[in-house]
C-alpha cells in the first residue's frame, strides 16, 4: 500500500537478486529457500516462550565471552588492592579478585556481569515455563517426544551449568554450595569419596587449585558446547516437523495456519530477541544481582545467615532441609540416606519422571495417532491434574530451599515453618491435583453448555406461557466444530439430537466396544489407568481428523 | 503497819517498777545502738557513689517509674519473669532501652526493637543505678573519629567470622530457632553495636575484650557501618539478602514482562 | 436447539469447516436464523460477507471493528486499490500448497494502518521513532562512557548510565521491529500444507534394503570371527580414556579422618591470629579457633573448630565436661550433614544453629541433635590448659570431623 507494486525494481532488490543467483550458483540453493522463507510458523503468543529461552542463552553466550577476557580461573591466593575499599588489603584467590576488578575498575564490567546472571535466571525460567506450556497443551505427544526428551535434558543441564557459573568467583556464598554439592557427592555409596576427590582434584576446597580452573572449562567450554549441540537439535526437529497450533478457524491436522517466516515471522522474532536483550539490560542495569564484594572471599570457616543459591536450585537445597535425619551405619560403612535421598535419589526420580510421561501417557491412553492440534488444559483434566502436583511438589521444594528467609519474613517459628513445610510436601500434590482437576472438568461442562445451548446472551424474553427464559445464541458452525473437537465430541451425534452425547454416563472409561478381557496384571493395570485417566469420558471418541490409521499399517 | 508504812512501801514500789521500767527501756536502747552499729559495721556498702550521686538515685526512681522493678523486682533482683540485673552492667541497661526493647511490651521468643520509652540522660540515670547493683560492663566512650579510623577492612573479615553466620553478610539480619532472630544492623549506632558485643543481649554471644579486642570491636563497627552507608553499584539493593529477592524480581519483573510482551507481539488464541 | 436449519451444512470435520470459511463469506445471510439483537452480541468473526465488498469503515461495521482513533478524514480504498493489495500478498505457491487468506477469514480484526493511508504513514513514523531512540541511546551511551566518573558511588552512576541507554536502545530497536510487523507488515494468514511424518512406502523398504544389504556386505551378521574380535576391541578402547582420568585427583586414603589438630596445638583464633587463655572468653561466649601454625581454613578444612564457655554447672553431659576444662569445651565447627561451618550459637538456649540446613544441636547435651536433618553429633576435642594456661588440644578428633561417607565407620 505504501508502495507502487509495479514499480521497477530498485537497486537494492537487483543487488538482492544477483546474490541469491550467485549462491545459488555454487549451492543448489534456491528450492530450499524458498521452502525456507515461505515456512509457516503459527503465532500464538505462547509459543514465543521457548524463545526467551533462545535468546537469554544468546544473551549469554555474548555477555559471557565478555566476561571471560576478564576473569582469572585461579586459586592462587593475592592481596586485593583495587577500588573496593572494605576488601583491600584482604588475601582472596585471583579467581575473586578478578570478580572484584571486573565489577569496579572495568568500565562497563558490573553491566556486562549482571546481564549475564540476570540472564542465566530468566534462561532456566524460561526453560521452566515453555516446558509447562508444552506439557499442559499436550505438544509432546507422537512425533515429538525426543523433542521433549532434548528440552528436559537442556533443563537440567542448564541447572547445572547455572550452578557452575555462579560458583566460579569463589565467593562466600557459591563456595558454601560447593561445599554442600562436594558433600553430596561424598555420601555416593562406595565411590563417592573418590568422585569427590576426583573431581574436586584433593580433599575440599581443593587445595591442589585445580578446581576453579575445570569448573571454569566446564562452563565455558564443555557444556555451552552440549547446549548448542542440544539446542539446535531441538530447533532443526521443530524445523522439520512443523509447530503445533491450538486448534482453530481453518486449522487442521494437516495444516500449518500462520505468518510466514519471511519477512513476517523474522521480523517478530528478531525484534523479540531485541526486547529480550532489553529487559536482561533493564535488570542488569537497576537491579543489583550476586554482589560478591559483600559477600566476601570464600572461607570453609565462615558462612552467612541466609545462604541460598540461585533459584534453580532451591528444590535441592529444600529438599535437604526438609529430609529428616536418617543415616544407617553397618559393617563399618555409613550411608547418608539424609543426604542421599534428597540430593540423588530424590532429583533423579523426579528428572526420570519428566522423561517417562510422554511414552507413559502413550501407553496408558493407548493413543498412537499423530498430533499436530493441541488440546487445552482443560481438554485432559488428569494430565492437566498431574502437572499441577507435579508443580505443587517442586514448588514446596523451592518454598522449602528459602525456609530461613521464609520464616524471618512473617515472623514465623523456623521449626514450624519446617513441619508445615513437609506437611505439604507430602499431602499438597494430592489436594491440588483434586483442584486441578475438578476445575478442569467444571470448564469442560461449561464449554458443553456452550456448545449444546450456545452463548448466553443477557436477553430475557417472556414465553407466551409465562415463562421466563434467556436467550441463548448458538455458535457459529466452525466454532462448534472447533469445541466439539477440543472436548472429544462427535458432532454428528450433536446434530442428531441424540441429547447429550455423554449420555453413557460418567463411564469409566470401559470401552463398550471392548470384547476380550485384558489378561494379565500389567495389561489390568493398564486397563485401570486408562479409566482413571479418562474418566468421565468414555473411550475418546475418533475426532472428525481421525482419517489416519492410529497406527502404521503395513499392507 | 501504819498508814507511813503504807505510803512509804508503795513508793518504793512506784519507784522500783520505774526503775525496772527504765531499766528495761535502756536495755532496749543500748540493745538497738549495739544492733544499729553492728548492722552498719557489718552490712554490705554499696559503692560510694550509691551513697553520694544523685543520677543514682534518679535512677531508682525512674526504674520503678518505667516499671523495670515489676518484672525485674525492685532491687534487680530478677524473678520468673525477668533475669537478674545484678552484675549486668551500665553498657546493657543503654543497649536495652537505647533500642528500645526494654521495657518489654509482650513476651515472646525476643524482644523486638521499638522506640526508647526514655530519655538519653534518663537512661543513663537507669543505667548508673543498675550498674551501682553490682559491677558490670560500662557504657563505652569512644568518638566517631576513634572507629572511623579503624581498618575496615580487617573488621570485615572478624565480622564474617563472628557476625555474619547470624546477622547475614551484610547485617540485613538472619533466622534463629523457634522464633528468635538476630536483628538487622541497620539501626543500631556505634556505641549499641559495641554494647552488643560486650554484653551478649538475649540470645546473642557475649564477645568480651580479652576475646575481641576494643581495636577489633572498632574495626568491626567500622565495617559495618560502611557497609551501611555504601551505595549498591549494581542497582537496587533487594534488601541484601541474596538470591531468594533477586528470584522473585527474575519472576515477577523479568518473566512478567516477558511474557507481556509475548502476548503483544502473538496472537490471542 | 436453535441449529437446525444448519444441519445439513454443518461442517463434519474440521477441513470441511476450514472450506467453509470463503464459501462463508461469499454468503449474506448469517449463520442461524434466529433474529439477532443488535450491536455488541454480534461476534466480529460473523460479519456477513458484503461488508468487505463494501467500505470497510461503513455504518453497520460493529464497534469492534471501528478505529479507536480518529486522526482527520480517512480515505477508503476503492475496489481497485484493495485488488492490488490482494494481488500484492498473494504468493507463489509451492508444493506445500501455500497459499493466503485473508485475516479477516479468521476473525483477525485488520489494524487500522493496513486499510487506511495516514494510518499507514502514522505507524511508520512510530516505528522510525522508536529506532531513532535507540540510535540516540546509544550516542547516549558513547557519552556516558566517556564523561562519567566511573567510581562515583562505587560505580552506580557509571552503571545506571551505561545500562538504562543500553537497556533503550535495545528496547527501542526491538519494540521497532514488532510494531513494524504487527502495523505496517500484511497481516494476511498463510496457510500450508503438512506433509505425513513419514515417508512413502516404497522410499522406506528401499532404504530399509540399502541398510541390509550394506549390513551383509560388511558381513557383520555372518562373520563370527569378525564380529567378535570387533566387539572386544571396540569394548576396551574407552579404556584408556578412562584410566588417564585416574590422575585428576589423589585417592582419599585416610586424609578425611585427619584434621590438622595435634596434642599440644594451641587453640588459634582465625582472623587474629592469637592464641586464648583461660579467662579471655566470658560466659556465653563463642570463639572460631585453628590450630596453631595452621593459619589458614581453606588450606585445612576439616580443622574450624569451635570453643564456648558454659556457666558453671550448665553442661549436663559428664562426657563433655571431662574433655573440656573449666566450663570450657571445643567442637568441630563442620556439620555433621553437608560441611558448611557452623556457629548460630544461642547463648541462652546453648543450641547451635547451621544455616544451611537448619541442623540444630544442644551444646549442652554433648551436641546431641535436637532438629534439622543432621544424623550425628558433633565431634568434640578434648582440650586441657598449657603451663601458661592456654587452651590446648590434647590429640585430633576421635573421630572423622563433617559429612558421612561410606568409609566412615
Amino acid at each position: 500500500m505504501t508502495t507502487e507494486y509495479n514499480a521497477a525494481p530498485t537497486n537494492v532488490e537487483v543487488a538482492a537478486k544477483k546474490t541469491l543467483r550467485a549462491v545459488d550458483d555454487h549451492f543448489g540453493s534456491a528450492g530450499f529457500l524458498k521452502k525456507s522463507l515461505n515456512k509457516v510458523f503459527p503465532d500464538h503468543w505462547s509459543f514465543l516462550l521457548g524463545e526467551i529461552a533462545l535468546y537469554t542463552f544468546v544473551i549469554l553466550l555474548l555477555t559471557g565471552v565478555y566476561l571471560s577476557l576478564f576473569f582469572h580461573a585461579s586459586t592462587q591466593v593475592v592481596t586485593y588492592n583495587g577500588s573496593y575499599g572494605p576488601l583491600r588489603g584482604v588475601q582472596m584467590t585471583d579467581a575473586y579478585a578478578s570478580t572484584l576488578h571486573m565489577s569496579f575498575d572495568v568500565r562497563g564490567g558490573l553491566l556486562m556481569r549482571q546481564i549475564h546472571h540476570w540472564a542465566a535466571v530468566l534462561f532456566v525460567m524460561s526453560i521452566a515455563v515453555h516446558m509447562m506450556r508444552v506439557f499442559f497443551t499436550g505438544a509432546f505427544r507422537k512425533p515429538r517426544a525426543i523433542n521433549w526428551y532434548i528440552g528436559v535434558t537442556l533443563f537440567i543441564v542448564a541447572t547445572l551449568e547455572g550452578f557452575a557459573g555462579y560458583s566460579l568467583p569463589d565467593d562466600l556464598l557459591s563456595g558454601t554450595g560447593l561445599r554442600i554439592a562436594y558433600s553430596v557427592m561424598e555420601s555416593i555409596p562406595v565411590v563417592g569419596t573418590y568422585v569427590a576427590y576426583f573431581l574436586f582434584g584433593s580433599n575440599y576446597p581443593s587445595t591442589s587449585g585445580d578446581f576453579i580452573p575445570r569448573l571454569f572449562i566446564i562452563h565455558v567450554l564443555l557444556v555451552p558446547g552440549i547446549l548448542l549441540a542440544l539446542i539446535s537439535a531441538h530447533m532443526m526437529i521443530i524445523w522439520r516437523q512443523k509447530h503445533t497450533d491450538f486448534p482453530g478457524p481453518g486449522k487442521t491436522e494437516h495444516n500449518v495456519v500462520g505468518s510466514p517466516f519471511y519477512p513476517t515471522f523474522l521480523i517478530k522474532t528478531n525484534g523479540f530477541l531485541f526486547m529480550v536483550f532489553g529487559v536482561c539490560a533493564f535488570l542488569g542495569a537497576f537491579a543489583q544481582i550476586n554482589p560478591v564484594w559483600l559477600y566476601g572471599p570464600y572461607n570453609a570457616s565462615q558462612v552467612s545467615a541466609g545462604s541460598q543459591p540461585d533459584w534453580y536450585i532451591f528444590f535441592l537445597e529444600g529438599s535437604l532441609r526438609l529430609m529428616p535425619n536418617l543415616e544407617s551405619n553397618f559393617w563399618g560403612h555409613t550411608i547418608s540416606w539424609n543426604i542421599l535421598i534428597p540430593g540423588v535419589i530424590l532429583p533423579g526420580i523426579m528428572f526420570n519422571l519428566l522423561y517417562v510421561y510422554p511414552p507413559l501417557e502413550a501407553w496408558i491412553t493407548k493413543d498412537r495417532a499423530y498430533h499436530n492440534l493441541l488440546q487445552r488444559p482443560r481438554d485432559v483434566p488428569v494430565r492437566t491434574g498431574l502437572g499441577v502436583a507435579g508443580i505443587t511438589f517442586y514448588g514446596v521444594l523451592y518454598l522449602g530451599g528459602q525456609n530461613d528467609v521464609i520464616a524471618k519474613t512473617f515472623d514465623w517459628s523456623l521449626q514450624a515453618t519446617t513441619w508445615v513445610m513437609r506437611f505439604l510436601l507430602i499431602f499438597g500434590p494430592f489436594i491440588t491435583f483434586y483442584i486441578a482437576k475438578r476445575w478442569a472438568l467444571g470448564l469442560q461442562h461449561k464449554d458443553e453448555e456452550r456448545l449444546h445451548h450456545g452463548e448466553e446472551t443477557g436477553i430475557i424474553r417472556r414465553l407466551p406461557s409465562g415463562e421466563y427464559i434467556e436467550v441463548h445464541e448458538p455458535l457459529p458452525a466452525q466454532r462448534q466444530a472447533i469445541l466439539a473437537r477440543q472436548l472429544g465430541q462427535d458432532l454428528h451425534e450433536l446434530h442428531a439430537g441424540d441429547g447429550h452425547p455423554h449420555a453413557n454416563g460418567h463411564g469409566n472409561g470401559r470401552s463398550p466396544a471392548m470384547i476380550n478381557r485384558p489378561v494379565g496384571a500389567l495389561a489390568r493395570a493398564r486397563e485401570a489407568l486408562e479409566g482413571f485417566f479418562f474418566e468421565r469420558h468414555d473411550e475418546p471418541q475418533p475426532g472428525p481428523e481421525d482419517e489416519e490409521p492410529k497406527t502404521l499399517t503395513r499392507p | 503497819m501504819t498508814h507511813t508504812t503504807q505510803v512509804l512501801s508503795t513508793f518504793a514500789a512506784r519507784v522500783a517498777s520505774r526503775r525496772r521500767q527504765l531499766a528495761s527501756a535502756a536495755v532496749v536502747a543500748i540493745a538497738l545502738g549495739v544492733l544499729g552499729m553492728l548492722y552498719a559495721a557489718l552490712a554490705p556498702h554499696g559503692s560510694a557513689a550509691s551513697n553520694t550521686d544523685p543520677a543514682v538515685a534518679e535512677g531508682q526512681k525512674l526504674f520503678s517509674q518505667l516499671s523495670c522493678a515489676s518484672c525485674h523486682g525492685l532491687n534487680g533482683e530478677g524473678g520468673e519473669r525477668a533475669p537478674s540485673l545484678i552484675g549486668v552492667g551500665a553498657a546493657a541497661v543503654d543497649f536495652q532501652m537505647g533500642t528500645g526493647r526494654m521495657p518489654l511490651q509482650a513476651h515472646g521468643p525476643e524482644a523486638p526493637r521499638k522506640r526508647p520509652v526514655a530519655t538519653e540522660a534518663e537512661i543513663h540515670q537507669v543505667a548508673a543505678y543498675v550498674a551501682s547493683l553490682g559491677p558490670g560492663p560500662a557504657i563505652p566512650t569512644f568518638s566517631s573519629a576513634d572507629w572511623q579510623k579503624a581498618d575496615t577492612a580487617y573488621g570485615g573479615a572478624l565480622f564474617r567470622t563472628n557476625c555474619a553466620q547470624c546477622h547475614n553478610f551484610a547485617g540485613s539480619g538472619g533466622e534463629l530457632t523457634y522464633g528468635k532472630y538476630a536483628p538487622t544492623l541497620s539501626d543500631a549506632t556505634p556505641t549499641q553495636i559495641y554494647e552488643a558485643m560486650i554484653t551478649g543481649p538475649e540470645n546473642m554471644p557475649v564477645f568480651g575484650d580479652q576475646q575481641i579486642t576494643p581495636d577489633q570491636k572498632l574495626a568491626i563497627i567500622n565495617y559495618v557501618r560502611t557497609i551501611k552507608t555504601q551505595a549498591d553499584p549494581g542497582g537496587a539493593g533487594l534488601g541484601r539478602v541474596g538470591p531468594v529477592t533477586e528470584t522473585i524480581v527474575g519472576w515477577l519483573i523479568g518473566i512478567g514482562v516477558l511474557v507481556v510482551v509475548t502476548i503483544w507481539i502473538g496472537a490471542r488464541a | 436447539m436453535s441449529d437446525d436449519n444448519n444441519r445439513d451444512d454443518a461442517p463434519r470435520t474440521s477441513h470441511e469447516a476450514a472450506g467453509k470459511i470463503t464459501e462463508r463469506l461469499k454468503s449474506a445471510t448469517s449463520s442461524s436464523g434466529e433474529p439477532r439483537e443488535s450491536g455488541g452480541t454480534r461476534s466480529a468473526k460473523e460479519i456477513p460477507a458484503e461488508s468487505f465488498e463494501r467500505s470497510r469503515m461503513g455504518a453497520d461495521v460493529p464497534p469492534k471493528m471501528r478505529t479507536p482513533r480518529k486522526v482527520g478524514r480517512r480515505k477508503p480504498l476503492t475496489p481497485q486499490a484493495a485488488d492490488a493489495q490482494e494481488a500484492m500478498f498473494s504468493r507463489a505457491t509451492d508444493s506445500d500448497g501455500t497459499h493466503a487468506v485473508p485475516a479477516e477469514a479468521f476473525g483477525i480484526e485488520h489494524d487500522p494502518a493496513q486499510v487506511d493511508p495516514r494510518e499507514d504513514r502514522f505507524a511508520e513514523w512510530q516505528v522510525g521513532v522508536l529506532f531513532i531512540i535507540a540510535a540516540l541511546a546509544v550516542v547516549g551511551f558513547v557519552v556516558s562512557y566517556v564523561l562519567i566518573d566511573q567510581y562515583a558511588s562505587l560505580g552506580r552512576d557509571m552503571n545506571f548510565a551505561l545500562g538504562g541507554t543500553f537497556t533503550v536502545a535495545l528496547l527501542g530497536l526491538g519494540g521497532g521491529m514488532v510494531l513494524w510487523a504487527k502495523k505496517l507488515l500484511p497481516h494476511d494468514k498463510m496457510v500450508q500444507e503438512r506433509h505425513d511424518f513419514f515417508s512413502p512406502e516404497e522410499e522406506q523398504l528401499d532404504t530399509e534394503d540399502v541398510f541390509i544389504k550394506g549390513f551383509r556386505e560388511m558381513g557383520l551378521g555372518s562373520r563370527k570371527v569378525l564380529r567378535r574380535s570387533l566387539l572386544a576391541a571396540g569394548a576396551l578402547l574407552p579404556l584408556p580414556a578412562v584410566l588417564l582420568l585416574r590422575d585428576l585427583g589423589p585417592l582419599p586414603h585416610s586424609s578425611l579422618r585427619h584434621t590438622g589438630w595435634a596434642k599440644g596445638k594451641k587453640l588459634v583464633e582465625v582472623e587474629s591470629g592469637q592464641p586464648l587463655k583461660l579467662g579471655d572468653m566470658e560466659i556465653g561466649s563463642i570463639a572460631t579457633v585453628m590450630p596453631e601454625g595452621l593459619d589458614d581454613p581453606n588450606e585445612h578444612a576439616l580443622a574450624p573448630t569451635i570453643l564456648i564457655r558454659f556457666g558453671p554447672d550448665q553442661i549436663r553431659s559428664k562426657k563433655e565436661a571431662e574433655w573440656g576444662v573449666e566450663d570450657h569445651v571445643a567442637y568441630s565447627k563442620i556439620c555433621s550433614h553437608a560441611g558448611c561451618p557452623i556457629s548460630l550459637y544461642e547463648q541462652q538456649t546453648h543450641h547451635l544453629l547451621c544455616p544451611c540446613h537448619q541442623s540444630t544441636f544442644d551444646m549442652a547435651d554433648d551436641a546431641n541433635v535436637i532438629f534439622g536433618p543432621a544424623a550425628r553429633r558433633l565431634p568434640q576435642l578434648r582440650i586441657t590448659l598449657d603451663a601458661d594456661g592456654y587452651f590446648v588440644a590434647e590429640g585430633d578428633y576421635s573421630q572423622p570431623v563433617g559429612p558421612s561417607f561410606w568409609e566412615r565407620g
